[in-house]
């Protein structure tokens, strides 16, 4: 008796849940219904700039001081209209259509050249072994960091000086732009790292070379990464503002979509006067994108890879 | 269709490490040989030497007489079938099938015709211009030979020396890790302690002198590249005068002679051609229901059929496949293996097998290369490898469950042998008998190995039967595995055949665990193999370097640094482990 006091129970440990079990159906819906209301609150405040700016961009009223489409400080009721957009391609002194087509023509071919580099870029440093590879690798890393308006008044110089600043800052921007594209090949390398390597050595033995493995075997199966590469492509520089802004300088017809509407509002006659004209040129600039994602979004969320081994 | 030679082919990763040691085989043509071995061993790396994904270090492949080092995978006309069939996952089953033909150019020859439809004759002048440029390209090949030579020479001499620098590196490393292990072992001794394990001493000193032994080879192998260098110009010139004689003649006789006349064209394979190929390598698997399937709709055993057909539609001179039925399940894989001996008496073409299994090796295999570490440890027909394993690595690899191995002693009376293990005498007679007798063989210490299907039951205890303590039965349906244990708790395994013990209940009682029983063995059964592990009736020509069961001379694998929680339980753990 005497002995078994000297030892101590042992300590057992079960296993608590923490609180008190609620249904799971319930649990989960009272989970959803805050989740849900985080997120309308969140679109709420994500959607209001761009009904605010498509509203202002119908109305009729350039005397207005204060932009707000919902309420007018003079009292009168506001007049709905296409007036805007009627300027921006009437008014020969912001000539918006050739801005429109300035963007359109540096986008399109960004998209075209920057993607094939990027592609050739990501392919190869994902298959190919060869010496400095990994030097190269971490040097763009550390490149990339910097950021890229370190180097705009030394772009600028050699730009200018090969004559393509202000009114032919359109081939000179596309230059910029895809000159240092080679660098974001982080995504599609990421991408092509996943195809199996007895893929291409599959191919390679079915006939196949180095760039009809690419295109016939690695790129059908990239072809969300394909399609986001030329999405990003298009979209920098039709957003771009400060190379452009430094390369054209003051010449308009070198401007594209963002330094022309930029124009419309940097001086403080204007910022009232042009305000509307400034919304409208916003909406316009935003459809092309608009169409661009909503067609090609659903490949963002196509796996394709699926099949390839066995799974 | 093709016989490959693979003649000291050796490959060397960029780390330096020998993944393929001088590698020689003459694969015949239409033959199926199965190269067979653990993981590591470098028998995928040749398979893919041959293919040509792999870089080939040293040596030279030739398939059908051409030496295709050189050649791009697509110029050497092989089919390959992957272990992760690598279908094309965009593509539908038909266009994974005929992917290579809509892929490849075809040179057709069409007679020329004047208006009455008949053949043209007169001056072959196609033939002609192409056999002059050949001649200039042979001539351009020679002089480069001759120009490489010497570069050849002092890029071989400049690795002689590089290696001879390493080398003596090696020896001075090798020197102080074999002292640092004798300090550090007389230490243990000292104090009586049990060496530790890992003993990282001895492994640095393993690795060390695994690594002075490669050098030392390669030097061996440099020296005698160096030497057949200008020998082996000679014949390649040789050869190509040879050819450019024989072109000029031809030329000679095109020049003034009036033949049909042809004109070639390059064109892609017809469409018909191309459903007609298909369409039979479908039916011949029998996929024919799933041509216009993605590969992500079919099971593993249609796919891996998809990844053969796809290798059959070509017409290949060789077949090459890499471990094709491990990513099936069991019974897929034994059924696919069948039909896989069933499929290569259709095709009719020369096979090359890459497996880990040597079930796979011995059922298909006409010849079996058995590799260990890059090295080659057999080749032989499955039956040879089976009956007369050179050593002990072969000896284990091959057979299932492995052959038990026993240290014994071989005595020799006169001209009588018998095997004494455990104080039990077991004589050898027969044409095992003849045969040590012929090789005039002397009493040894010898390692015994006898496969467990060898061993039998015996009702009573003899002087040539072992005494062994069951520890567990394994019941397989027609048979038992037994393991058994013997005096010096060595386990053995015994297979036993259901039907031998008669009834259920019978059986259950006469090998219950704890039992003990007696197992005899014939002599001819019995493999002998000296202290060094090589068959004492089957020794190689060449030792080759690795015979060792366990991996010696790992490289030391430096352990992880500790995180927080990793210290914590270090500490709290100390003494206890």
């Amino acid at each position: 008796m005497a002995e078994q006091t000297n030892v101590a129970t042992p300590v057992v440990y079960i296993p608590d849940n923490g609180r008190k079990k609620g249904s799971q159906k319930k649990n989960k819906r009272i989970a959803n219904t805050v989740i849900y209301i985080v997120l309308v609150l969140i679109s709420i405040i994500w959607i209001f700039p761009f009904i605010f700016i498509v509203l202002e961009s119908f109305r009729v009223d350039p005397a207005c001081q204060v932009p707000n489409p919902f309420f007018s400080m003079s009292g009168k009721p506001f007049v709905w209209g296409f007036d805007n957009y009627a300027v921006l391609f009437t008014d020969p002194k912001y000539p918006f259509g050739k801005w429109y087509l300035n963007t359109f023509i540096i986008a399109l071919f960004t998209a075209i050249l920057q993607t094939i580099i990027v592609l050739c870029m990501s392919y190869t440093l994902s298959r190919s072994r060869f010496k400095g590879r990994k030097l190269l690798m971490n040097a763009m890393l550390v490149i990339g960091m910097f950021p890229g308006f370190l180097t705009m008044l030394v772009l600028y110089k050699v730009l200018s000086s090969m004559g393509l600043s202000g009114s032919n800052s359109v081939p000179g921007l596309i230059l910029v732009y895809i000159a240092s594209s080679g660098m974001g090949y982080h995504v599609s390398k990421g991408f092509f790292d996943t195809v199996p390597k007895a893929l291409d050595e599959a191919a390679r033995i079915d006939g196949a070379n180095r760039a009809q493995v690419l295109y016939k075997i690695i790129l059908p199966m990239a072809k969300p990464i394909v399609i986001y590469t030329v999405l990003t492509a298009f979209m920098a520089p039709w957003g771009d503002f400060v190379f452009a802004s430094i390369l054209a300088k003051a010449d308009t017809d070198g401007y594209n979509v963002a330094v022309g509407l930029y124009k419309f509002i940097s001086s403080k006659t204007t910022r009232t006067s042009k305000y509307t004209t400034f919304c409208a040129g916003g909406v316009l600039v935003s459809i092309p994108v608009s169409i661009l994602f909503m067609f090609m979004q659903k490949y963002y969320v196509e796996g394709v890879t699926g099949g390839a081994v066995k799974g | 269709m093709a016989n490959v030679i693979l003649k000291d082919v050796k490959k060397i990763y960029d780390n330096h490490v020998v993944a393929v040691h001088d590698f020689n085989l003459e694969i015949k043509d239409k033959e199926f040989v199965v190269f067979v071995g653990p993981s590591g061993c470098g028998k995928s790396t040749t398979l893919r030497m041959i293919a040509g994904l792999e870089e080939i270090s040293e040596g030279t492949v030739s398939i059908d007489g051409e030496i295709v080092n050189d050649l791009e995978p697509k110029d050497r006309n092989i089919a390959m079938v992957f272990q992760n069939y690598a279908l094309y996952p965009h593509l539908s089953v038909f266009e994974n099938m005929a992917f290579s033909l809509r892929l490849k150019r075809y040179l057709v020859k069409e007679p020329v015709l004047d208006q009455n439809g008949k053949q043209v004759m007169g001056i072959d002048n196609e033939t002609i211009e192409k056999d002059k440029k050949e001649i200039l390209a042979l001539q351009k090949r020679a002089e480069n030979v001759k120009l490489e030579e010497p570069r050849l020479v002092a890029r071989l001499e400049k690795q002689k020396v590089a290696a001879i620098k390493q080398n003596e590196k090696a020896k001075t490393h090798l020197a102080s890790a074999e002292a640092k292990f004798n300090t550090k072992k007389a230490k243990y001794e000292a104090l009586g302690k049990p060496l530790p394990v890992p003993f990282r001493e001895e492994n640095v000193y393993l690795a060390a002198k695994k690594r002075q032994e490669d050098l030392a080879y390669e030097i061996e192998s440099i020296e005698r590249r160096l030497g057949n260098v200008s020998a082996n110009n000679q014949k390649v010139l040789d050869d190509f005068d040879e050819h450019i004689k024989q072109l000029e003649a031809d030329i000679k006789y095109l020049e003034v002679t009036n033949v049909p006349l042809f004109k070639t064209k390059r064109v892609k394979m017809p469409e018909q051609e191309i459903y007609d190929r298909v369409l039979s390598a479908a039916k011949t698997l029998g996929i024919t229901q799933y041509l216009l399937r993605k590969p992500r709709a079919l099971s593993g055993g249609q796919r891996q059929r998809v990844a053969i057909g796809r290798a059959m539609v070509r017409d290949s001179k060789v077949f090459l496949m890499d471990e094709p039925l491990s990513n099936l399940d069991a019974k897929l894989r034994n059924q696919m293996r069948a039909e896989l001996i069933l499929l290569r008496q259709k095709i009719d073409s020369t096979f090359v097998y890459v497996t880990h299994d040597q079930t796979e090796a011995m059922t298909l295999g006409d010849r079996i290369v058995i590799m260990k570490d890059g090295y080659t440890q057999q080749v032989g027909s499955p039956q040879e490898v089976f009956d007369m394993p050179m050593n002990l690595f072969v000896a284990t690899f091959i057979g299932a469950p492995q052959m038990n191995l026993f240290k014994a002693e071989l005595v020799r009376t006169g001209k009588e042998y018998s095997v004494h293990l455990y104080g039990k005498k077991f004589p050898i007679k027969g044409r095992k008998a003849e045969h040590l007798l012929e090789l005039d063989v002397k009493s040894q210490p010898i390692t015994l190995g006898v496969r467990p299907e060898h061993m039998y039951l015996q009702k009573e205890k003899s002087t040539s039967a072992l005494d062994l303590k069951i520890l567990v039965n394994e019941m397989m349906g027609s048979e038992y595995h037994i393991h058994a244990q013997a005096p010096d708790e060595k386990q053995v395994v015994i297979r036993v055949p259901s039907i031998s013990l008669g009834e259920e209940a019978d059986a259950a009682k006469a090998i219950a665990p704890g039992t003990t029983i007696h197992v005899s063995f014939e002599g001819k059964v019995m493999h002998l193999f000296d202290a060094e592990g090589y068959n004492l009736l089957n020794q190689p020509e060449v030792k080759v370097k690795e015979t060792s069961i366990e991996g010696v001379g790992q490289v030391e694998i430096k352990p992880d640094k500790l995180g927080r929680k990793d210290k914590k339980t270090k500490k709290a753990l100390e003494g206890k482990i």
